[in-house]
């Protein structure tokens, strides 16, 4: 049993992380968010109760990425927007992701924590624009919640196409439904993802997404491979340098 | 150390400040602990190979309990009030709430690993920063720096040196009237003994105060024409020196700042504020007339050791053109640092200095010397 718990784990979160597809939360559980790039709009669904607001970004689909350096802490990139040297510095005051909280049909205000130490209560709506601090230019979805409501992008006819062709069909890059990657199973390695695809026949077009995703994040991280070993050596074979030199100044 | 075969003299200041600043330029661009932790083994075996026994040299020490310590605070604050964010869990603490006005603090609440590392390092990129300024205080005799300086600055010169080297030599008068007291026999400890070592201390620093004053005196320091045409040029001097200053950082506020409209006036108003400060220090200078009895001569090892710290400098730069991410330690998700070619190279050239200079004079300077 204990063998198959991590594949159980997996085609769970699929299950769950199923209706994060479409578009806005059904119920009144979930949170909403709605995060706005420059030259789209993207709302997606983080099912249950999503403890701060950067976990219901991912547990919505999307992925993200934290500053370093000053600003280690401050969410940069999601979905790999704005991309490049972004997440070096904090970003400017003019170029952010700004956050903001909302009531299924309310109105947008902003939020006065970071989303990290923030916990948004379920069936209520995040929003997320990049930009200058402006609020998104999109409502909050309507409390009605009968039929999801359908994105711009994440049309629901993109998912049948690709259980017709399970094999790694690249989809378009900014297609909600196959690039987001459930992160619900932060831990699951790219192994077991590739395993775990012939169990889950229903949704396999979701694992290759996964898979390579963490792959060539895996890669890019561990390309520094040992190379810290060599600096470490570098480091005690000068402090040992730098501690003889003084022992000797201090006997002459 | 095998030195160039030159003969034992003191680095001009300057050329070790050139090469202090060339290291916390490096520093403060990166934050990868391998990267800092080179840069801080650097730092220590120039220091150690080349300081004198001035008692400046041994506040070496007090600069590398000080980084500890803004490491250790670093690490406490972002315990207390930081913004935790991470994935694994370090410290499960609870989370104090507070009222609505006061949210965006987080006091407590549970630790991640990551947000402490970003935090630890935050701390060591400042510390490897102050160690870096620490040895140049170290290696540079700070009143042959006040001879570098521009005439028109010889007044906020002295000053800052006064109350640099103070410190350190009463420090230095006190450990030599203990010593005195010792091989005299005196054991005496506790309060009884204050009096008895205060006096002596106060004498010492009086009495080198009275010299150091003399000696500056007798070189042509705080002499002054007191007509009024002197005191007119005085007053333009001054009224251009702080004029420059102000027009300067205004300048330099509107060019850094990238959320200011009115960018296009930063670069004009800097040029504009250099050249008046420019102008005043040049009018000062010509009214203070100063001579030097020896003076610092600016040789091979004095460019060699300004060119390492720019290696520093210049090697963190192109690795940042090259590969940005290796300059960080990769939090996300959390793994090992990486080891950037060029700003390893530019750090370890950086050492070349405990090597290719001159080693420092066995006692520093004998008027100074301490009783062994």
């Amino acid at each position: 049993m204990k063998r198959y718990l991590p594949l159980l784990l997996l085609v769970g979160a699929f299950v769950l992380a199923a209706p994060a597809q479409a578009a806005a939360c059904s119920g009144t559980t979930g949170v909403t968010v709605v995060v706005q790039f420059p030259d789209h709009t993207t709302i997606g669904c983080a099912p249950g109760n999503p403890s701060s607001g950067y976990a219901a970004l991912q547990e919505a689909g999307f992925s993200i990425a934290l500053a370093q350096g000053s600003g280690a802490g401050a969410l940069c990139e999601i979905d790999g927007y704005p991309g490049a040297s972004a997440c070096h510095t904090m970003p400017p005051a003019n170029a952010y992701w700004a956050y903001f909280h909302a009531s299924r049909g309310g109105s947008w205000s902003y939020s006065d924590t970071g989303g990290g130490g923030y916990d948004p209560a379920p069936g209520s709506v995040e929003g997320w624009r990049f930009g200058g601090g402006a609020a998104p230019s999109v409502p909050p979805p309507a409390r009605v919640a009968s039929t999801p409501k359908p994105t711009p992008k994440a049309t629901p006819t993109t998912r049948p196409t690709h259980t017709a062709a399970p094999v790694a069909t690249p989809s378009a890059p900014r297609s909600v439904a196959a690039t987001r990657t459930p992160s619900a199973a932060p831990t699951a390695s790219p192994s077991t993802d590739v395993g775990a695809a012939p169990t889950g026949p229903p949704i396999p077009s979701a694992s290759p997404g996964l898979a390579g995703g963490t792959v060539q994040k895996a890669s890019s991280s561990s390309s520094n491979g040992f190379a810290w070993i060599w600096g470490v050596v570098l480091i005690v074979v000068l402090g040992g340098a730098a501690g003889t030199t003084a022992l000797r100044r201090r006997r002459s | 150390m095998t030195s160039l075969s030159q003969l034992p003299r003191a680095l001009h200041p300057l050329a070790w400040w050139g090469w202090a600043i060339g290291l916390a330029v490096a520093a403060s661009m990166t934050g990868n602990p391998i990267l800092l932790g080179l840069i801080v083994v650097v730092v220590w075996l120039v220091v150690v190979a080349r300081r004198t026994d001035s008692p400046w040299a041994r506040a070496f020490r007090l600069y590398a309990v000080l980084g500890v310590v803004i490491v250790l605070v670093r690490l406490v604050l972002h315990v207390l009030v930081g913004l935790k964010w991470g994935t694994i869990e370090v410290l499960a603490l609870p989370r104090v709430a507070l009222p609505h006005w006061a949210a965006g603090i987080n006091l407590l609440g549970t630790v991640y690993l990551e947000g402490w590392l970003a935090a630890a390092v935050q701390g060591l990129q400042l510390a490897v920063l102050i160690l870096a300024i620490g040895g140049a205080n170290a290696l540079a005799n700070p009143k042959r720096l006040l001879r570098a300086l521009p005439h028109a600055l010889h007044e906020v010169g002295t000053a800052v040196v006064v109350s640099v080297s103070v410190a350190p030599q009463l420090a230095e008068s006190v450990q030599r009237v203990l010593r005195a007291r010792l091989l005299r026999g005196d054991v005496g400890r506790g309060l009884r003994a204050v009096p008895r070592v205060a006096l002596p201390v106060l004498q010492d620093t009086l009495d080198r105060s009275l010299l150091l004053a003399a000696a500056m005196e007798s070189r042509g320091y705080g002499a002054r024409n007191s007509d009024a045409t002197a005191a007119g040029r005085r007053l333009v001097t001054g009224s251009l020196t702080l004029a420059g200053l102000l027009v300067l950082a205004f300048g330099m506020y509107d060019l850094l700042d990238p959320t200011r409209s009115l960018s296009w006036l930063g670069a004009p108003l800097v040029v504009l504020g250099l050249a008046l400060t420019v102008a005043g220090m040049a009018l000062g200078g010509r009214e203070i007339r100063v001579t030097t009895y020896r003076r610092d001569p600016w040789r091979l090892p004095e460019t060699l050791t300004v060119l390492a710290g720019l290696a520093a400098a210049a090697g963190m730069v192109i690795s940042k053109q090259a590969t940005p991410d290796l300059l960080w330690l990769p939090l996300q998700p959390l793994a090992a640092p990486g080891l950037p070619i060029a700003a390893t190279i530019g750090i370890l050239l950086a050492a070349l200095p405990a090597f290719v200079t001159p080693p420092p004079a066995a006692t520093g300077r004998p008027r100074n010397r301490t009783p062994r």
